[in-house]
């Protein structure tokens, strides 16, 4: 009888090929990855269950934990604009914001002190900027009544985005912190009504699916 | 060959007894690197999805100065909803202020409330011709009440489907009750 031999397979898989797939994966989301820029004021949004997409290039209104109020403005022709309209509307108000600050304004990422104290920020990178937070040294935008910097804020953005792109209702984001008083962000609502700006998006993080 | 040339001294078979090193394989298991590959690769693909923020929309009723007052609504078709401090919610049927109870903001909460109310408004006045809720929520948000619960009851607003809702300020009757545990009867001096 004819013996039949099993021919005994080695186990030893080449890993190479898999290897090479797999690093090459990796790079491509590493250098595509895009992590959360550091921020300059820290702000924990609510959760909620809405799913549709911030747009990079909004008009964000933040409210921080202390009721601070800040700004920043997503599409950097814009702020060349908004800054002349600023200067424009409020001449009487503010005095005049000499040349350089409007150049070095386009390139300031958040808007965190009163109008007057902008030439002095300007300068400043993000990390300074960042170094100037922790130390309290960024004040917000003052909103109260009898010194309306953040109304005058409003109105340049209302007026430049109906005068750029047609738009009756700029495209603006309240982003509040989950522990913010409600105040800051009722005042900032007002100060929106007062503008006519009355259609606005509320920036929140994803909640998880599981306790809801 | 690529390979590494790891015999020792080659083949003159003068000597007899010096040590003979082993034959080493070139081949090095791949396996903890593709490993460590796919746990990075997973972490980008996370971490990438992760940080996206998204926005609800919200829109408020235009300012006019000729009508100062709403609409009136009537009110079994109203729900109230009162968030104070520490995350407390006061809730209350009708316009007319009282017996206000406490209620919290999860979904056994907030929500039973909000769908027992839908039920009673739908007994009385039907769905409307979309098919939605008839009922009116009146959010009110005291001074203490912070941001997370303004945005809490509005995406309750969405998962319950309520699609009439306006934010008010808080009523010096209402504030009245809260202080007075929810009763309301100081309104009938």
């Amino acid at each position: 009888m004819p013996r039949f031999k099993v021919k005994r397979a080695s186990t030893w898989v080449d890993m190479t090929a898999m290897c090479d797939v797999s690093f090459l994966l990796l790079t491509f989301f590493i250098l595509t990855a895009k992590f959360r820029p550091a921020e300059i004021v820290q702000i924990t949004t609510p959760t909620s269950r809405a799913e549709n997409a911030v747009a990079e290039d909004m008009v964000t209104f933040s409210v921080d934990k202390d009721g601070k109020a800040y700004m920043s403005v997503g599409k950097p022709e814009r702020k060349t604009q908004i800054i002349d309209k600023l200067a424009e509307l409020n001449q009487s108000k503010f005095g005049n914001i000499d040349d350089n600050t409007k150049k070095l304004f386009t390139r300031l990422e958040l808007v965190g002190v009163p109008i007057q104290l902008l030439p002095q920020v300007v300068k400043r990178s993000t990390a300074e900027l960042t170094e100037m937070r922790i130390s309290g040294q960024l004040a917000g935008i003052p909103m109260d009544s009898t010194n309306n910097q953040l109304g005058a804020w409003v109105q340049a953005v209302r007026y430049v985005y109906a005068e750029t792109d047609k738009l009756s209702n700029p495209p603006v984001a309240i982003k509040g912190d989950r522990e913010s008083n409600i105040k800051g962000v009722k005042r900032l609502i007002d100060i929106f009504k007062e503008n006519d700006v009355y259609k606005y998006k509320l920036v929140t993080s994803l909640e998880n699916k599981i306790d809801k | 060959m690529a390979d590494l040339d790891t015999s020792s001294g080659g083949g003159h078979g003068k000597h007899k007894g010096g040590v003979r090193s082993k034959k080493m394989s070139t081949r090095v298991d791949l396996t903890p690197m593709v490993d460590l590959a796919f746990l990075l690769i997973s972490f980008f693909m996370l971490t990438t999805q992760l940080s996206k923020s998204v926005a609800m929309d919200l829109a408020m009723p235009k300012k006019s100065d000729d009508v100062v007052k709403p609409a009136p609504v009537a009110g079994s078709k109203v729900l109230n909803l009162i968030a104070d401090k520490d995350d407390i919610l006061w809730y209350y049927p009708d316009v007319i202020v009282g017996g206000l109870k406490k209620v919290d903001y999860t979904p056994k909460g907030l929500r039973e409330v909000i769908l027992k109310r839908q039920a009673e408004v739908k007994a009385k006045w039907g769905l409307d011709e979309v098919g939605d809720s008839k009922m009116v929520v009146l959010i009110k948000l005291t001074d203490d009440a912070n941001y997370k619960n303004m945005v809490d009851i509005l995406d309750e607003m969405d998962i319950t489907k309520t699609k009439i809702y306006a934010i008010q300020d808080v009523n010096d009757l209402e504030v009245e009750a809260i202080k007075n545990g929810g009763n309301a009867n100081v309104s009938d001096k």
